[in-house]
């Protein structure tokens, strides 16, 4: 797949799966690798470009052993782009299906 | 690679590219977290440099995202430079002196200074060995017609290579039957005036490679891409040592026959340099333009425009 395109998805995917519930990195990689083929290795890099555009903030939280995890926690700017991509992809798809066959399943 | 061996990898890569270092601190603890986290998953070593990715890409992924020290734009404008002064050196040079060879060595330093700026450490011995080998070659050479033994200047390019080897026999085994193999060359030649049976101490270092070679051929042989690219890269050395010395001893080729052990460092780049780009190329194939049109052609004046090569597919490429 384009990877270009691929990365601006697993972007959304992101922003998605912290959208519901503060996750700390591995845990996000560990989400996407159920359901998506994510051996790019692209996930980390992701984590931090958003954050870099405060679609993110950072908090740690003590666990039972060893050091502090870092939790990525949605921001408001992460919830409105959120809700921008969601709605260009479906739109997206929505044309493509239009056009190859199929419906979008919600 | 277990974990200490891929953080200090990811280190170097980072480093390698004048990261600023609290940016590589902190990714560093990001990875070591994520590392911890996949082996309490249980994963092995290996699935989790799969999961996470290889060093190098990561700082390609990463790229975006990082800001560099000062110092390293500083360095790319010099790099940038180094083109400009190269030429201006070269025609000033030929112009008033017409000693245009071995002037043209000056366009060596733009691919010198960019390894020297741009590459870690361990990476910068190994890429700068060619070239030094190349200079110090054509200088002896040129100035004192002792092309031969001369010439074994380049065998600090596989000794370079092997200076960082972790495994201590394999070193002290490579590099010890290479510098053997350089003094009974020596003997043979000057003691005894006979350098073509001098040329069969190569044998060792060869049986040295191919012992270690066959230590590996267990892994090699799981992988039939690595076999058939060691094959390649083997008979390459072979081959191309051959042309060299039999058009240096016996055709007196010794100025133009050099450019053929320039074949070995072109196909190590291109059988086990997995980033396929033209521009680490580009250094050597703009030595071969240059040095041939000007050697067979006597176009020294212009072929040393074959070097523009190096920053032009630079910028190109990577813009």
């Amino acid at each position: 797949m384009n990877t270009q395109l691929k990365k601006g998805i697993l972007e959304m995917c992101v922003l998605y799966v912290i959208s519901e519930q503060d996750m700390y990195g591995f845990e996000v990689i560990e989400r996407l690798a159920k359901d998506i083929d994510v051996n790019e290795n692209t996930i980390y890099p992701i984590l931090r470009r958003l954050t870099a555009q405060h679609l993110f903030t950072i908090y740690e939280k003590q666990t039972n052993l060893g050091a502090p995890r870092k939790y990525y926690q949605i921001t408001d700017a992460g919830k409105q782009r959120l809700a921008e991509n969601i709605n260009e992809w479906k739109t997206f798809l929505n044309g493509v299906f239009k056009i190859v066959g199929g419906t979008f399943n919600e | 690679m277990n974990k200490k061996q891929y953080l200090d990898n990811l280190n170097d890569a980072l480093v390698a590219h004048q990261v600023k270092t609290e940016e590589i601190k902190d990714i560093l603890s990001d990875y070591e977290q994520m590392y911890d986290d996949a082996l309490e998953r249980g994963l092995t070593d290996e699935d989790v440099s799969n999961l996470l990715g290889k060093p190098k890409q990561v700082y390609e992924e990463l790229r975006d995202t990082l800001s560099q020290k000062s110092s390293k734009r500083h360095q790319d404008k010099i790099i940038a430079l180094t083109p400009f002064i190269a030429v201006i050196t070269f025609m000033l040079i030929g112009l008033t002196t017409d000693i245009w060879h071995p002037t043209w060595m000056v366009f060596l330093l733009i691919p010198i200074t960019a390894i020297l700026l741009n590459t870690s450490k361990k990476e910068k011995i190994v890429a700068l060995s060619p070239f030094v080998a190349i200079i110090i070659f054509m200088l002896v050479g040129t100035y004192t017609s002792y092309w031969n033994p001369t010439w074994l200047i380049f065998l600090i390019v596989p000794i370079a290579s092997m200076i960082y080897e972790k495994n201590n026999v394999k070193r002290i085994f490579f590099i010890g039957s290479l510098l053997i193999a350089s003094g009974f060359y020596l003997i043979m030649g000057y003691v005894y005036h006979d350098f073509m049976i001098g040329l069969f101490g190569f044998l060792l270092p060869a049986i040295v490679i191919l012992y270690f070679a066959e230590l590996k051929f267990e892994v090699i042989i799981k992988d039939p891409l690595k076999r058939k690219n060691g094959i390649i890269f083997f008979m390459i050395i072979v081959l191309s040592l051959a042309a060299f010395l039999s058009l240096g001893l016996f055709a007196a080729g010794w100025g133009y026959s050099w450019m053929f052990v320039l074949l070995i460092p072109i196909s190590s780049i291109f059988l086990f340099d997995k980033s396929k780009k033209i521009t680490p190329f580009m250094p050597f194939v703009a030595v071969i333009i240059f040095y041939s049109l000007g050697y067979f052609f006597g176009l020294f004046e212009i072929s040393w425009i074959a070097f523009l090569l190096i920053p032009i597919v630079a910028v190109i490429e990577n813009s």
